[in-house]
Formats: C-alpha cells, structure tokens, sequence
C-alpha cells in the first residue's frame, strides 16, 4: 500500500479534499501520514489512525512517502519541493498550489480533460502533477468537448469569480459587508412606506464609509459591487489571473505555448463577485467551422461525466 | 414545469458543493455562424480544486 504525505488538510481547499477523499473510500486504498506546519505532534485525524502529526518541514520524513498531496499554498511549494528533490527523492507530488504548473516537468492534472496527456507523462517518468487554475479547469470541465475535438479557433471568457477564490478570510468578510449593509438600512426597509432613493442613498454612504469591513479586498467592498481585477498585474496588460486562462489551458490541452504558433487564443477580464464558491463565465467561442447546434449540445454533453448541457431557456412562471 | 431551466440551473446557488459543471445559454451570435455564446457555473473548491487532485492520487494508484 503506498505511504501518502496530506500536507495542508486542515485548510479550505484540504478540508474540501478530506471529505471528498472520505466520500470516495480513498483512504482505504493508501497509508495517510498527515503533516502540519503548526501542530508538530499533535494528533492527526482519525483516517491517519489518530497518529501524530508530522512535520511538514521535515525533509527526512517526507522523503519517506510515495506520494505527497499539498493544498498548503505556494509559499510551502516554493520553500520544500526543491529541497525535497535535492535529496534525490523520486516520489509524486500532487499538488494545489500554481508554483509548479507551468515548469517543464510538471504536468496540470485534469483527467477527464487530458487523461492523455497525463498518461504520456507517467509513461515519461514525470513526476509532478499540479492543479489547474479554478477557472481554466472549470471552463475545460463545461467546454472540453469543444477543446478536445479542436473545434476552437479562440474563445473569449469574460468571468464572474467567487469570493473562495481570494481565501476563506474573503468569504467572512463578503457575509460581513452583506450584513453591515443590511444593517444600515432595515429600519427603512421594514417601513414599506420609505422612499428607495433614501434606501439607496444610505446604502451608497454605508459601502463607501470608514466602517465597511473591506480589508481582505484591498480596501473595496465586493457585496453589493464587483472588483474588477484578479490577481497581479502580468503583461499585455493583462492580469495574472488572466494570462493563466489562456498559458494553462493550452498547457493542459498539450498545445504549444500560449501566444506562439498552433496555440488556442484565450483571453478575456477576470472579475469578482459576490458568490461564495462557484465561478462564473460567459465565453464568446470562434468555431473553425459553422457547426450546427445541436450538434454542439451532443459534443458537450459526451465529453465527460459531469458537464450538464441547460437548454437556453427560461421558465414561465 | 422544466426544473432543468437557465434561471434555476445555471448559477452559483445551484452549483456550490456539487460537482456538475452545467452550461448553458448555447446560441450562435449575430457576428455569424461560426460565433457561439456559452455561460458555464462550477464549484471552484472542488473541480477547481480539490477534485483533481484526489482523481490524480488514483491514477497514480492504478499505474
């Protein structure tokens, strides 16, 4: 049975992958050793047999694992997995964080896009394997059929991003902003003779004063606005967030690099909103041919288990 | 009534924490034939994040 390394787990994305992991009965299928980075010897979950917590910095224990699955975060990345490969240690690292993604011998692991391409890696001997960006794998989840079948000529993807997407401290305070601007008006709003403009005037005073709880968005409320900007500033005049649509997916796609010859064109604004965990986008695709609709709709909906092809419709209430 | 409609299914509040990736609002644009809209909702802490993950764990399993 293999000995894998959970580093991360109690965060939001590794409590997320615990229970799905528990969902699946993965961990009957492996030895769990957890890590921390603050907790050296405390005790671990039970699917570790309530053993004690390892160091996540100890480059002896980790080398002992086959696989090692990291949602710590890049920073851990970026300060480990070289030193861990200094020792010449030749196991997988799975991994959430984006430090590894775009390097040579790494590959982006969505399978029921580029199950290919990730059994040519192994094939190939590669060891890492690193998580997409949210909204590039979630795009190639709804439209890998497209993709897959080189229907695409470019595609614009203007999107629409969750709170989760900046951390859990985003998600409090998102709830937070909803509630202080609630908060400030609903003496108004139970009047249901109150003027809206009052309402709304109130409501525009709240969001721009001193006491809007916005610190964890770079000093801007989201709830009841959007932020338009995701991520560092890149090139092009692009934003990190941005540039990773079209680099990844082509990556994913094992398409030459983006912007250079025989790649995928993929560009478009990277925005939030106030959702809590999904994403959002609407694309405008250029097809290579005028393929008929229905058509599309089957394409989609065959590429794999889980993409759900709505009607374009609206309901007559 | 068709529950599988735009309004219902097509957003944040019937996706989050589950791990069906719905698309949708499929028309060809006025700009031609060869022009096609699309709007698509996932959860981003699980095919976002977390999902590929532990799928790549059993690949690494079966190899």
């Amino acid at each position: 049975m293999k000995r894998v390394g959970i580093v991360g787990w109690r965060g939001m994305v590794g409590s997320v992958l615990m229970q799905r992991m528990r969902e699946e009965r993965d961990f009957a299928l492996i030895e769990p050793v957890f890590f921390t980075t603050s907790n050296v010897g405390g005790e671990g979950p039970a699917e570790g047999g309530g053993a004690a917590l390892k160091d996540a910095k100890s480059i002896d224990d980790l080398r002992r694992m086959d696989v090692i699955i990291t949602c710590q975060g890049g920073d851990y990345t970026n300060e480990i997995f070289p030193q861990l490969r200094a020792t010449g240690w030749q196991g997988y690292w799975i991994d959430a964080a984006s430090s590894l993604r775009m390097k040579d011998d790494a590959i982006i692991i969505l399978d029921p896009v580029n199950k290919n391409v990730i059994q040519d890696g192994l094939a190939r001997g590669v060891k890492n394997y690193i998580g997409g960006n949210c909204t590039v794998s979630l795009m190639l989840m709804a439209l890998g059929g497209l993709f897959q079948n080189d229907m695409v000529e470019w595609a614009s993807s203007m999107t629409y991003q969750a709170a989760s997407g900046a951390g859990a401290q985003n998600m409090r305070e998102l709830i937070a902003q909803m509630g202080a601007i609630h908060a400030s008006v609903a003496d108004l709003l139970a009047d249901p003779a109150s003027a809206i403009l009052e309402i709304d005037r109130k409501v525009a005073e709240t969001m721009r004063s001193a006491e809007m709880p916005v610190k964890n968005f770079r000093g801007v409320p989201l709830a009841g606005s959007l932020i338009p900007w995701i991520d560092v500033p890149y090139e092009h005049g692009q934003s990190k967030e941005e540039w990773k649509g079209g680099a990844e997916c082509n990556k994913i796609l094992g398409k030459p690099a983006f912007r250079s010859a025989g790649s995928v064109p993929i560009d478009g604004l990277c925005v939030r909103i106030g959702a809590m965990r999904c994403h959002s986008q609407a694309l405008t695709i250029k097809l290579r041919q005028d393929v008929p609709l229905d058509e599309i709709h089957s394409i989609l909906a065959s590429a794999n288990d889980w993409v759900r092809v709505i009607p374009n419709e609206r309901e007559n209430l | 009534m068709n529950a599988r409609i735009s309004e219902r299914e097509l957003a944040p509040n019937a996706v989050t924490g589950r791990l069906h990736v719905p698309v949708g609002r499929l028309h060809k644009m006025a700009m031609g034939g060869e022009y096609l809209a699309a709007f698509t909702v996932g959860d981003q802490l699980l095919w976002g994040a977390a999902e590929p993950l532990r799928r790549m764990l059993r690949i690494v399993l079966e190899a």
